[in-house]
């Protein structure tokens, strides 16, 4: 059994007096498709954050494929809720930067990958010309790039419209599916809101508790067959079973992060 | 649109010296304070005809020029560095203030002291004013930049120095430009305030020595040719600004 790609030991993390996550306890296989599920504001940022090394916890600690995390995760790619890519650089610098700190011919690789995700003829867009989807294509490329074997995703369609964001997802699994390292394929954590984005993508689902001082209240495999079509995955029967059966564990959560 | 604008700024400006003539030459405002703009002119066309206005020009763009690069400089660097390193920031804050809250013009006598009657005295007074004003545009540019930008950066694996290429310069430069286009009058004001107090050459000298003699056409036509060059170098730090900053008004 290979050492899992994370595993959290008690985990906890404050701001302040503010207790965002705590008693973490889970670890994502190597190769799995993870998504943590939870009310808004119940840490999941957090949890992603502590992932990637870019918070230090309050207590308990991280290991990364059998390494205790200090620092920075080596084996990340995050691709933010947030638009990351850099403003001053078109597209295809964007994608090309990525390539270069990973130490390969950045311009090559950068037209592959605009040609890939079908973003050709717009490389040299500057983000602030580009659509929503444009954007979220090319900060996918600038993930996927390094290789790393661990992909930390924050809400990574939230901001699309639905048709884009199906489309996304679509070329998201296909990613994921070709992945040519599969075997000992990618591990892939995606945060969401959003419970049947998580049951359409995941191999397996974690619910978290509403905040503060969340915690994961309970895990789902989702055996849905793959490869998988997003768009019409929705009408089948296991996939509604799967949702009626996490959202019965999920409502309360809900409910209780909207209580005043 | 735009040609329209600067047909309505032509005719202020004609207008406004029309105005000012007229107004002269009928008595109502009295040439021996307030000169009038065609002996202005006048004065200017032979300043140039005799051709050792050429030398204090000079004198005082080299002046302006030194302390305004190296004033600048500094500032960048100190900034880059004081804006990635929150502790020396700190300690360093309230010397920072105290030294800017200094009225500089009382250093000028001192500088003239430590550095001669020759240039180094104005180019260290123009320093002073030239340094706190980018380097506090380069502290506060750097620190705004977007975390997640510093995040991604890294997590892509850049280095400090590919980080400071990348990310922080790129971000700090609206900043550092809107400090720099401010200090280029600043370091004017230091040449010439550092020449008025002592120097042989210079406009700043040209413009005392009009004041010596009560000779307000000289101390006007001195100081039209001071905002010339102002906006001449102004213009050419604008261009400079535009096309680094390009990515900000795509077409």
């Amino acid at each position: 059994m290979p050492p899992p790609a994370l595993q959290f030991l008690a985990t906890a993390q404050a701001f302040g007096p503010r207790l965002a996550v705590s008693q973490l306890n889970f670890a994502i296989p190597a190769g799995e498709f993870a998504a943590l599920v939870g009310p808004s504001g119940c840490g999941k940022t957090t949890i992603l954050n502590l992932a990637a090394g870019l918070l230090t916890p309050t207590s308990g600690s991280i290991e990364t494929f059998g390494q205790r995390l200090t620092g920075l995760n080596p084996n990340v790619s995050y691709l933010f809720q947030q638009d990351a890519l850099l403003p001053w650089k078109t597209l295809e610098e964007n994608i090309a930067l990525a390539a270069t700190l990973a130490g390969k011919d950045g311009l090559e690789e950068a037209r592959r990958w605009l040609i890939r995700l079908g973003l050709d003829g717009f490389g040299h867009y500057y983000p602030a010309q580009a659509s929503g989807g444009m954007r979220k294509r090319a900060a996918l490329a600038q993930q996927w790039i390094p290789r790393r074997p661990l992909l930390l995703m924050d809400e990574p369609f939230s901001s699309l419209d639905i048709h884009t964001r199906q489309r996304m997802e679509t070329e998201l699994l296909q990613l994921w599916d070709e992945d040519p390292s599969a075997g000992q394929g990618r591990t892939v954590c995606l945060v969401t809101h959003d419970l049947e984005e998580a049951i359409a993508l995941a191999s397996v689902v974690y619910v978290l508790s509403a905040g503060p001082a969340s915690t994961i209240v309970n895990r789902y495999a989702i055996d849905l067959p793959r490869p998988r079509e997003i768009a019409d995955l929705r009408l089948h029967a296991r996939f509604q079973d799967l949702y009626r059966h996490i959202w019965n564990d999920l409502r309360p959560e809900v409910l209780r992060s909207h209580a005043p | 649109m735009p040609h329209k604008i600067r047909g309505y700024q032509v005719g202020l400006a004609g207008a406004l010296a029309a105005a000012w003539e007229t107004g002269a030459r009928a008595g109502v405002i009295d040439p021996f304070f307030f000169s009038r703009p065609a002996l202005i002119a006048a004065r200017l066309a032979e300043w140039f005809s005799a051709a050792d206005i050429w030398g204090h020009l000079g004198a005082t763009l080299l002046e302006a020029l030194l302390a305004f690069v190296l004033g600048s400089m500094v500032g960048i660097v100190l900034g880059f560095w004081l804006g990635r390193w929150p502790m020396g920031a700190a300690v360093a804050g309230p010397f920072l203030q105290t030294a800017n809250a200094l009225p500089r013009v009382v250093l000028a006598p001192l500088f003239i002291f430590w550095f001669g009657l020759g240039i180094w005295s104005k180019v260290a007074f123009g320093m002073t004013l030239v340094f706190f004003l980018v380097f506090f545009n380069t502290y506060r540019g750097v620190r705004s930049v977007d975390r997640v930008l510093i995040d991604n950066a890294r997590l892509l694996g850049a280095s400090e120095s590919q980080l400071l290429r990348h990310v922080l310069l790129p971000s700090a430069l609206g900043w550092i430009f809107s400090g720099l286009e401010a200090s280029i009058g600043l370091a004017m004001v230091g040449a010439v305030v550092g020449e008025y107090l002592g120097s042989t050459r210079g406009l700043g000298y040209v413009i005392a020595q009009a004041e010596g003699l009560l000779d307000t056409t000289g101390m006007l036509a001195g100081m039209a040719l001071l905002a010339a060059v102002v906006l001449l170098i102004a213009f050419f730090v604008g261009r400079a600004e535009r096309h680094l900053l390009r990515w900000q008004h795509p077409r």
